[in-house]
């Protein structure tokens, strides 16, 4: 009898250690429950607002420091109470904006607006195709008269808000100009060191190989700091000398991929020769951001490229070491003194992930008007400079932005107005356009931006051919890239390094890179 | 190690009149309570581990997201073909192989050096001290070990410094490919010999104290009774142990090499994880990956079966 008893304990006991494992899920759910019990709360006292849109989109790493969602800005209130559409944001955990994407889109239920839609695979038009995002074009001419106008008025952004296939099928970020949208990276000096050593600062790569010289023999460290990754590969950075850039390349309608041309060679001969001469960084290859941010503070750089967002904090850093430590940008060196140059870091004109509006949107046309307010004028007034009289002051009908907030810009950015977004945009009203700025942008300006490629679209077809050679071919021409460099290879393999690139098919990806710019070009 | 025997633990006898289902029946009844703290477990596992399973038909498929799993067309082996065709096939498979061998030859013994090291401390306080700070490494994450290793490398690192000191010249270590296993698997050592060693000091605990007074009483020094006493007794966890390492001879662990190698040293580094990192995920290319994740496996469970039957038959334990 008693060992029953002890035994009916035993069961009781071990149930409940059991359930206790259990005990964590069941509470989340009635979290859950409550937070959506909440929700449905918020949603019916919002019932005199009657029109509310989901919008997925990545919240931007400097938003995420001040808020939680978009909806908690200012902008977005306002943009509310003009429209009266409210928008419900919805953000993807930050590093994991791929994933949920695409998790998102094979769930089969999407919010009524997705922005990163570029990122579907096969293309917009395949998402069309797919039953996923819409076909706009029918809803912009009805409902979207600022949108029509705008891409009826410049070529460019007509050919690059619409696919191959002539769908237009999301709103992007377009630039009011191209004077709006600068080159925003390039080569930068120390200013300091320049007067120091009584240097001209460099225009031509000979100047660039004799300052770097000086730099050297006066004991900077690192005289140039070339990181061969993602600065080097937009800035196309000395490369622009040679005419080419650091991969496909548009030569008036003509597609070159850069590191199988001829003149690749003498690009990086000039490399591999400064590494042998101690002119670059000896620890290039494994450099990541946050030691090269620490040399550069540190004061042991002479040169490198940098967007001008990050100079001004550059200076900040330094100057708690070295006060008389001042940054200024450097012309991008051509071969000869006022060559001219076709590539630089240049954005296009259209940018962004492009907002699709998905199939489960029940009132498209609603969803479009709210876009096309963007790209009105009071709706640009609002997206890029905040509220009248409290953010700027119109001086003959052009917004001024006041000094306060320029100073501050770190502070009001994304509370008072978003950074980027699906809007018409002037980048000079929203970047930190102090002097210094200007002065590297106006630099950076002089050379041209004939070559850059545009957005094209490759087919799903291409595209699966194209990613099947390229994998392979980048991971060749990066490792070579090094070797050469570095000197473990002689030059003197050129020719092999151009056969086995060949070999690997780098043609046919040039030709298919070739027959969407064709297409583009045609749209 | 001990299979643990649920039927003989709690007093059931082997009666060979029982049929097996009987046997089952009566040890339910007897043992229900560790049959209840199974359950969560087991439905752990068929819900994470088998249940996804029916994933990696997409290796034979053309997955897109748009169309789901099931949707998707069939293409049959072109995944694997086209895998098979690579340029880099046999360096990758190359590098993974060696990295994994050269990893179990020196990481292998470590911990048991390590374990046994610490057995003939008799200094309790001291013994806990080196036990503590040899296995916390273990809970630094990657991301720093590896910031860490990429400093001590540098130009102007720690090692470099030293080299300098004996007479080399200054280099970036983590540039030259001939060096890159020692840095990978000698860190690795470094972080997980501490916490591998665990493992093994549990087991010299349940060694028979007796054995060892026996020995001391027959004139055995210690380095005899490390080889006559201590390492038979842990010898069935190494086996077990050995065996199950075998079956992730293929597997290297992604995020390090991802973080230590730059296209440098791909020649030595690259490996088919960071291959199908670089193919699979930033090309979101989902179908090839599976498709060489399942070749993986494939090897992987080859391996694993066959060092299970070798250890059958020569030392009679094994894992089935």
């Amino acid at each position: 009898m008693k060992k029953t008893h002890i035994n009916i304990w035993r069961f009781i006991l071990t149930t409940l250690l059991v359930l206790s494992l259990f005990a964590g899920c069941m509470k989340n759910e009635t979290k859950d429950s409550k937070a959506n019990e909440q929700s449905t709360v918020k949603d019916t006292k919002k019932d005199s607002k009657p029109i509310t849109f989901t919008y997925w989109v990545p919240i931007h790493g400097d938003a995420a420091a001040k808020m939680k969602n978009y909806g908690e800005s200012k902008w977005a209130e306002e943009l509310e109470k003009r429209t009266g559409v409210h928008i419900e944001y919805i953000h993807p955990v930050s590093g994991q904006i791929e994933e949920q994407f695409n998790l998102l889109i094979a769930s089969g239920e999407y919010p009524d607006i997705l922005e990163h839609a570029k990122k579907y695979k096969g293309g917009a038009d395949k998402a069309i195709e797919d039953g996923v995002y819409l076909r706009l074009n029918e809803l912009i001419e009805k409902h979207a008269p600022n949108y029509k106008k705008l891409r009826e008025s410049n070529p460019d952004v007509k050919r690059m808000t619409i696919t191959d296939e002539g769908n237009i099928w999301s709103f992007g970020m377009i630039a009011v100009s191209d004077e709006s949208n600068p080159a925003w990276l390039g080569p930068v000096m120390r200013k300091d060191l320049l007067e120091k050593f009584g240097c001209e600062a460099p225009t031509t790569i000979d100047e660039w190989d004799n300052v770097l010289h000086i730099f050297k023999n006066n004991g900077v460290e690192i005289p140039l700091l070339m990181d061969f990754k993602w600065r080097y590969e937009i800035s196309h950075c000395f490369i622009s000398a040679y005419d080419l850039g650091a991969e496909f390349i548009n030569v008036n309608g003509t597609v070159k991929y850069s590191p199988y041309e001829e003149r690749y060679k003498d690009f990086i001969g000039l490399m591999a020769r400064w590494y042998k001469e101690g002119l670059l960084d000896p620890d290039f290859a494994t450099r990541d951001d946050k030691s090269r941010n620490s040399v550069i503070t540190n004061g042991k750089v002479g040169a490198f490229p940098e967007a001008y967002g990050m100079l001004k904090r550059h200076i900040g850093a330094a100057r708690t070491i070295n006060s008389d430590f001042d940054l200024m940008g450097i012309e991008y060196p051509s071969l000869e003194k006022d060559a001219k140059l076709y590539l630089k870091q240049k954005n296009n004109i259209v940018t962004g992930n492009g907002a699709a509006i998905t199939t489960s949107c029940k009132n498209p046309e609603k969803a479009v008007e709210w876009f096309d307010y963007g790209y009105s004028k009071e709706g640009f007034l609002l997206l890029n400079c905040g509220f009248e009289g409290e953010h700027y002051d119109l001086a003959d009908g052009k917004p001024v932005i006041k000094q306060e907030i320029l100073d501050n810009y770190n502070d009001y950015k994304w509370i008072i107005k978003p950074h980027g977004g699906p809007f018409l945009r002037d980048a000079r009203l929203h970047a930190v356009f102090s002097d210094m700025v200007l002065d590297c942008v106006e630099k950076w300006e002089k050379a041209g931006g004939d070559y850059v490629m545009p957005a094209i679209q490759l087919t799903a077809e291409e595209s699966k051919r194209y990613s099947a050679l390229m994998t392979e071919i980048k991971t060749y021409v990066e490792e070579m890239r090094l070797r050469f460099i570095l000197g473990e290879e002689s030059l003197d393999n050129y020719e092999k390094y151009i056969k086995q690139l060949k070999k690997m098919g780098i043609e046919e990806a040039v030709e298919i890179q070739q027959k969407a710019l064709d297409r583009f070009l045609n749209r | 190690m001990q299979k643990p025997n649920l039927v003989s633990q709690r007093g059931i006898k082997k009666d060979k009149k029982l049929s097996k289902p009987q046997i089952i029946k009566k040890d339910f009844f007897v043992n229900y309570q560790v049959y209840i703290m199974a359950v969560p477990m087991v439905i752990f596992f068929i819900l994470f581990h088998y249940m996804p399973m029916y994933g990696i038909i997409i290796a034979f498929k053309d997955f897109t997201v748009g169309k789901g799993i099931f949707e998707s067309e069939w293409i049959g082996f072109e995944n694997f073909i086209y895998f098979f065709n690579s340029h880099y096939f046999t360096r990758v498979i190359k590098n993974t192989v060696l990295l994994s061998l050269y990893g179990l030859l020196w990481g292998f013994p470590a911990p048991i050096i390590l374990a046994i090291l610490l057995n003939e401390l008799h200094r309790e306080k001291f013994k806990r001290l080196v036990q503590t700070i040899s296995y916390l490494p273990h809970f630094i994450s990657m991301v720093v070990i590896c910031g860490i290793i990429i400093d001590f490398c540098s130009h102007d690192g720690l090692i470099n410094d030293l080299l300098v000191m004996i007479g080399y010249d200054r280099k970036n270590l983590l540039i030259n490919p001939n060096l890159f296993r020692t840095i990978y698997i000698s860190s690795n050592i470094w972080k997980e010999a501490g916490w591998g060693s665990i493992i093994y000091l549990g087991t010299l605990t349940n060694i028979d104290p007796a054995l060892y007074e026996a020995a001391t009483i027959d004139g055995a020094r210690r380095f005899r009774k490390i080889i006559h006493i201590t390492l038979p007794g842990i010898a069935p966890t190494i086996i077990i142990l050995l065996i199950l390492r075998l079956g992730h001879i293929m597997n290297t662990g992604f995020e390090k090499i991802i973080l230590l190698y730059n296209p440098m040293t791909y020649e030595t580094a690259d490996v088919i994880s960071s291959f199908v990192y670089r193919k699979g995920l930033v090309e979101s290319n989902y179908s090839f990956s599976t498709a060489v994740g399942l070749f993986n496996s494939a090897i992987n469970f080859g391996f694993l079966l066959v060092s299970n039957s070798i250890s059958r038959k020569v030392s009679k334990t094994s894992l089935w």
